[in-house]
């Protein structure tokens, strides 16, 4: 019997080629392991047995059809902000906890199209906000080293689900860090890509400048091999970019003529000591890897958190205003008139999305728009200016993931500017819409740190290489293995 | 500017967002944003006034929409039972709705 926790995305493929396994029973060990762990972490909110046993058994018929795809019979789980066709899609809201989109997403056809088998839609925050998952409407999820800790947000179900071996690889959002901080806090790998490499067509809108869809896995191999199948230009999709540009690098495997800075404004005051001192430990065996090391400074990029609060907050008051109760997801109807109907059903927003909406219209608001949406977006393209010129003289910058490690459910929720500082490390890559990557990089009292690579705009494949030696370099959690 | 940040008034906002508020409610976002604003006025220190730009307009990827404009050509798209399937109330094909009038 194959043993859920020992395979990779890459293993999986090779043993269903060699039909040493089928499909079907890869997605039946899946789904047995996502339904059994579930009621521990609640990581996902809806497990999709019939269109997954559907999808294998498409494939275990017509295997040797099927035998190039690149994600042959691979059990994957799908963040519940991004639409699939006749699956309950409900972004983690009470507001859209009845709907079935009509259509997939793109990257979701795309994942079909590579032979992936979608077995569960994942848990998040409300809408993709917040940063650890507390904000949903299906209840917490659980970190699966520590079922008292937050998994991080807002993508907590992907990263707990690929951590805990409900499936093999999850596809998730980010827009500040929802990728990359619960992939730290749960000790797997996310990749945030550049903005316009993946088309977000299907992806519940939180802030469109912002928004990226990217992969998780458990290493860095399976995230290039994910990664692969989801890119690309989308027709439908304005902002996806038309051709991705190569990004011209030594394919030689070592890191000898790499730059690589530490950006000084990120690791502060905020930044956890314990954290801290798995991040220099980090930085130490990637200098042996023949690295030159520097540390900078990056202007205004201490800016990121009131950028990010004031600009994100308003793309998503504008991108909510369609949750009205009239079109699609739940309504209230027992008011007398529609501006009844959509102020009553809107009372179903969770608090966290209530004030960013409320936040946002305000920096959006008549009299204050100059002062803070305006002033915002300028030192929005202040920061942009400010990486362009890092990335003219480094390769690469680094910095921990998150501030913290995991840390207890419930600890954070009353106040939202302490919550807000989670994304501290995470928001600047958002801002400048380059690629960023977390690799779990050690382990402090038992729970994973991450370590954050940010490259110049598609840098991706370059970003993947190097992070891959680290990773070979680092044996980050020294054998010990989550006991779920 | 100094002072602005004092003048969020929650229940002009919350009328702007759509938002039915309760009291409750009204007292704990509006203090919890007031604190959110005066804590991002470092923001207003930062001189600007040498960028004169939009942010997206030096993004690498920038978007030309002549570009990407599709061929005007009739496409399949969805069924009126796709695109009503969601709907929580319709009639004869329309989406239902209370009166928008006399409001």
């Amino acid at each position: 019997m194959t043993n859920p926790k020992d395979l990779t995305a890459t293993s999986c493929i090779k043993l269903i080629k060699s039909k040493e396994v089928t499909a079907t029973e890869i997605t039946n060990i899946y789904l047995d392991r996502s339904q059994r762990v579930n009621s521990q972490i609640n990581s996902l909110i809806t497990i999709c047995t019939e269109h997954a046993l559907e999808q294998a058994k498409m494939i275990d018929e017509n295997l040797d059809d099927h035998m190039e795809k690149p994600l042959l019979g691979v059990p994957i789980s799908v963040k519940d902000v991004i639409s699939t066709s006749n699956i309950l899609t409900t972004a983690g809201s009470n507001i859209l906890s009845n709907y079935i989109p009509p259509y997939d997403a793109t990257v979701v056809k795309k994942l079909k199209d590579a032979g992936a088998i979608i077995i569960s839609k994942a848990n998040c925050d409300e809408f993709a906000m917040g940063s650890s998952n507390e904000n949903s409407f299906f209840k917490c999820c659980r970190n699966p080293w520590d079922t008292e800790k937050v998994p991080g947000g807002s993508s907590g179900g992907s990263a707990a689900s690929v951590a805990a071996s409900q499936s093999l690889l999850s596809i998730g959002s980010d827009t500040g860090g929802s990728i990359r901080q619960p992939a730290s806090l749960c000790g797997v790998v996310g990749l945030k890509p550049t903005y316009g490499a993946v088309s977000r067509i299907g992806l519940i809108a939180f802030g469109s400048s912002y928004d990226q869809i990217g992969p998780f896995a458990k290493n860095v191999e399976d995230c290039e091999l994910l990664y692969n199948v989801i890119k690309g230009y989308d027709p439908k999709d304005l902002t996806s970019k038309k051709q991705i540009p190569d990004f011209n690098f030594e394919k030689s495997r070592n890191l000898k003529d790499l730059k690589i800075a530490i950006c000084e404004d990120l690791i502060n005051e905020n930044i956890n000591q314990n954290v801290k001192s798995v991040f220099d430990n980090t930085v130490s065996k990637i200098s042996e890897l023949g690295a030159t090391i520097e540390k900078i400074n990056i202007p205004y990029i201490g800016e990121s958190l009131p950028v990010y609060y004031l600009t994100a907050p308003s793309e998503a008051s504008s991108n909510l205003n369609r949750f009205d109760g009239i079109k699609y997801g739940i309504s209230d109807q027992s008011g007398s008139s529609s501006w009844d109907t959509i102020n009553l059903t809107r009372s179903n927003f969770g608090d966290e999305v209530k004030r960013r909406i409320l936040l946002g219209t305000f920096a959006l608001s008549s009299g204050y728009y100059d002062d803070y949406y305006d002033k915002a977006q300028k030192i929005r393209g202040l920061i942009i200016e400010s990486f362009n010129k890092v990335f003219s003289n480094y390769d690469i910058v680094i910095s921990p993931t998150s501030p913290t490690t995991a840390f207890q459910i419930g600890s954070l929720t009353n106040d939202p500017i302490l919550m807000y500082q989670n994304d501290i490390c995470t928001m600047p890559a958002n801002i400048a819409g380059i690629p960023a990557i977390s690799i779990p990089c050690g382990m402090s009292e038992g729970l994973p740190v991450g370590l954050q690579l940010m490259g110049p705009n598609f840098s991706e494949p370059f970003l993947l290489m190097a992070s891959k030696i680290i990773e070979e370099k680092l044996s980050w959690n020294n054998g010990v293995k989550i006991s779920i | 500017m100094s002072g602005k940040e004092k003048q969020f008034n929650i229940l002009h906002i919350s009328e702007l967002a759509k938002l039915n508020l309760s009291s409750e409610e009204e007292n704990l976002f509006g203090k919890q944003i007031s604190e959110i604003i005066s804590h991002f006025s470092s923001l207003q220190r930062i001189d600007t006034s040498t960028f004169e730009s939009k942010y997206w307009e030096i993004q690498d990827n920038k978007i030309h929409p002549v570009e990407y404009l599709r061929d005007d050509k009739v496409q399949d798209s969805f069924s009126k039972e796709q695109v009503f399937q969601n709907a929580p109330s319709k009639e004869n094909g329309f989406l239902k709705i209370k009166k928008i009038l006399d409001r």
